[in-house]
């Protein structure tokens, strides 16, 4: 069996407007208001016609879960997603702080 | 097939209100929801409640579920003569609605296939291409698979709709490339390597890469560290000892008057970093030690540098 390989979504590979909606679930509408909410941080490009890293994608995917399963608005959306980011910053820097003392 | 008692799920009661499912619902999603919690197996859970509220949201589904009888979860059972066609199931359990081709199916992916979206319903395989579902996994990787890059096998599980109308469930492998560069945490994607379409194109298949702990490296983002446990007098007056790498042992330079927690870098000697020939970082991290029985000899050493010495690590308590 051939094995596939995976693409790594982080900061090297890039996705246009069209392609985060596709592989989130969230209509090109949504995925352009959320920009301007500042759940998802472009890399270029102007309005509309942005590129963003492809990291967005995890983040657009549970965005998309969120909203779902929860039934939430755009407004609430962006909150949520906003405090889950810097929940994610923090795990991180304990993380980092963890390992580094050896605990 | 096995009962599942979507109502007990939910904690509510069989003649519970819309309302009533809603808020059990969401009561339980905020609690086991894996996106925001923290609870012990709260992907599973969601998943049973996820799929408990999908059922009894949805009054058609819920009509045909209640139709099904109640028996205890896990039981096995049998939908009653003529429920099939009644709930317009009939072409995926096959002639006169029998059940014999449904023994390996899930309670839900019988139910899921109602209320239009129907899985086995004549009017889906007319309505046209659909794409198949994403698919999204977690997968426990080594350090070790990290530094190499690593192939994996991932089982995934799929309900197909078979041309005749039946619903079957399948298992296949799906072999997968992990690339170098890969951190925890990590996201990937392999394009068309989730669920089949039914005419459209196959959903995408991501991976959530989790690290499992290593014996000796911590790991955070691509470094590493390390605990060096060196004796009093290496600190003290500076040595080389040799320590481990993913790669092979290194000599690390202590230099003298080091201290317990103090950090040295050898560079190069972390984990490979994405689309790119460099490496993070390793941080020997020291720990200075001392020997936990010693001779006469050795106590009479230490006692003679405490006499001599006009060292106070205390000094700035005043």
């Amino acid at each position: 069996m051939t094995a596939d390989i995976a693409a790594l979504l982080g900061e090297h590979l890039q996705v246009d407007v069209e392609e985060l909606a596709r592989a989130t679930g969230l209509s090109g509408a949504e995925v352009i208001e959320l920009t301007e909410y500042g759940v998802f941080e472009p890399l270029s490009g102007g309005t509309g016609h942005w590129c963003y890293a492809a990291r967005c994608i995890a983040v657009g995917r549970r965005a998309s879960r969120l909203r779902t399963d929860f039934g939430l608005d755009l407004h609430g959306l962006a909150l949520v997603s906003a405090l889950l980011e810097r929940i994610d910053d923090l795990e991180d820097e304990c993380a980092r702080l963890r390992a580094q003392s050896l605990e | 097939m096995k009962y599942k008692d979507y109502y007990q799920t939910l904690g509510v009661e069989r003649d519970a209100s819309e309302d009533a499912i809603k808020k059990a619902y969401r009561k339980l999603a905020r609690k086991y929801h894996p996106d925001v919690s923290k609870e012990k197996n709260a992907e599973e859970k969601f998943k049973e409640v996820g799929e408990a509220y999908e059922v009894l949201q949805d009054p058609e589904k819920r009509a045909a579920y209640d139709q099904m009888g109640a028996y205890q979860p896990g039981q096995d059972f049998r939908p009653p003569p003529g429920w099939g066609e009644r709930f317009g199931a009939s072409d995926g359990f096959g002639a006169q609605g029998g059940f014999e081709d449904l023994n390996d199916l899930d309670l839900f992916d019988i139910l899921a296939g109602l209320g239009g979206r129907g899985a086995f319903r004549g009017s889906r395989a007319q309505a046209g291409a659909t794409p198949g579902r994403d698919a999204e996994v977690a997968v426990t990787v080594g350090v070790e698979d990290l530094l190499h890059g690593a192939e994996i096998e991932i089982p995934l599980n799929f309900t197909q709709i078979q041309p005749d109308g039946r619903l079957q469930r399948v298992t296949r492998t799906t072999k997968v490339r992990i690339p170098k560069g890969a951190s925890d945490g990590q996201r990937l994607r392999v394009p068309g390597k989730g669920a089949p379409g039914q005419g459209g194109p196959a959903g995408d298949l991501y991976i959530d890469i989790r690290l499992r702990p290593h014996e000796l490296f911590k790991v955070t983002g691509h470094d590493l560290y390390l605990e060096v446990p060196v004796a009093p007098w290496e600190a003290a007056l500076g040595a080389s000892v040799d320590i481990p790498t993913l790669t092979g042992k290194v000599a690390l330079k202590v230099p003298p008057g080091s201290r317990a927690g103090q950090k040295l870098r050898v560079r190069g000697r972390g984990l490979p970093r994405p689309k790119s020939e460099e490496r993070g970082d390793l941080y020997a991290v020291l720990q200075v030690v001392t020997p936990s029985s010693m001779s006469e000899q050795e106590k009479d050493l230490y006692r003679e540098l405490a006499r001599v010495s006009s060292f106070n690590p205390r000094g700035h308590f005043g």
